[in-house]
């Protein structure tokens, strides 16, 4: 139930990145690139860097310069736990139920919860 | 007895003086607001241009109505302040082309990172020596996005960005450099800068040659890379690696 809805939530690539970097890794775009590749069939550099980059602008992970003598490099890390995670796509899901079926969604969500 | 309409402050007690600097101040924000969301560079240099002119615009408006008070005692005529605000416009434009170069650069730069890496340094400046160029800085743009371009207007300047670092191998990112390299020896980037102006400011801007003469400033680059490296193998690895990311 959880893996659906990460995968609702965030494309599949998405959620094989985040698998990478959980629960506390820091590790640069090739080092996932690389991971990613040893396991999956076709990945490209160009789409686990832009997905990296997505994920940091919705404030999924964070990302820091790190210099070094391969030269100048992003680190990327996960920004929540997997628990706080999941709280912010369930928090996510059901204000967009919410937005889209406004009192239908409330009311479900109260009578669903109330009978618990 | 001090005269509070002669002051500078005085300027301010007709609404209509007032309404204007308040407006353009108001319009100049709102293009801060622009900068910060644009995507693309061309919409970023635009509103940076707009913004830096609707900035100085009613300071150079204040300057020359008063100077026209202080002198000729209609100035409040409607054709009067019409030709004031012409020339205004005008003053403002020729001194956001002479400042805001250095605005973009400032810009580029506070997004800029610090840049220790001896080898790229060390092939930027024997390469300059080699071009007969003043040796650019090397900037690196704290940016995901692969980006390179080139500045040369009162200072040379390469700004390549960590996105690009990451993306290319270090023949590719040479291939990259010669080729901005190429673009400072061939004052390119003035080019494309007054090419960008004419644009946004003149609609006659298509019947320029402008554009071709740009087209072939890419070609020069291009070969410069391809003739050092003794192949372009590098220099198209390069180029299709960042259409793949901008495809994604």
């Amino acid at each position: 139930m959880k893996e659906l809805k990460l995968k609702e939530v965030l494309s599949p690539l998405e959620d094989e990145i985040l698998k990478v970097i959980w629960p506390d890794k820091s590790l640069k775009v090739r080092e996932i690139y690389e991971f990613l590749k040893r396991n999956k069939k076709k990945v490209a550099l160009s789409s686990v860097a832009v997905l990296l980059d997505r994920l940091h602008q919705r404030k999924i992970v964070g990302r820091k310069v790190e210099t070094g003598r391969g030269g100048i490099r992003y680190t990327y890390f996960p920004l929540k736990d997997k628990r706080g995670f999941d709280r912010t796509i369930i928090e996510k899901v059901v204000e967009n139920l919410i937005k889209k079926f406004g009192d239908n969604a409330l009311s479900y969500f109260d009578e669903r919860f109330s009978k618990k | 007895m001090t005269c509070v309409e002669c002051s500078p402050l005085g300027f301010f007690l007709e609404p209509w003086k007032l309404g204007i600097f308040l407006g353009s101040f108001l319009i100049a924000l709102y293009f801060i607001k622009k900068i910060k969301s644009a995507k693309e560079i061309n919409k970023k240099l635009k509103y940076i241009y707009l913004h830096i002119f609707f900035l100085i615009s009613p300071i150079v408006f204040f300057i020359f109505l008063n100077g026209c008070e202080s002198v000729y005692a209609n100035c409040n005529k409607p054709i009067i302040v019409l030709s004031i605000l012409g020339i205004s416009a005008l003053t403002s434009l020729v001194l956001v082309l002479i400042s805001a170069p250095f605005f973009v650069l400032k810009y580029y730069k506070r997004k800029s990172v610090y840049i220790e890496n001896k080898r790229l340094l060390n092939l930027v400046k024997y390469y300059s020596n080699e071009l007969n160029i003043k040796e650019p800085k090397l900037f690196i743009l704290d940016s995901a996005k692969p980006k390179a371009f080139s500045f040369s207007y009162f200072l040379n300047a390469i700004f390549i960005s960590i996105g690009l670092i990451e993306l290319l191998s270090y023949n590719e990112l040479k291939a990259v450099i010669f080729h901005e390299l190429s673009h400072i020896k061939q004052r390119s980037p003035l080019l494309k800068f007054s090419s960008f102006m004419l644009k946004i400011s003149s609609p006659l801007a298509g019947f320029s040659s402008l554009i071709s003469e740009l087209d072939r400033h890419e070609d020069e680059a291009d070969k410069l890379a391809v003739n050092i490296q003794g192949t372009n193998k590098y220099l198209l690895k390069a180029k299709n690696k960042v259409r793949e990311y901008l495809k994604e």
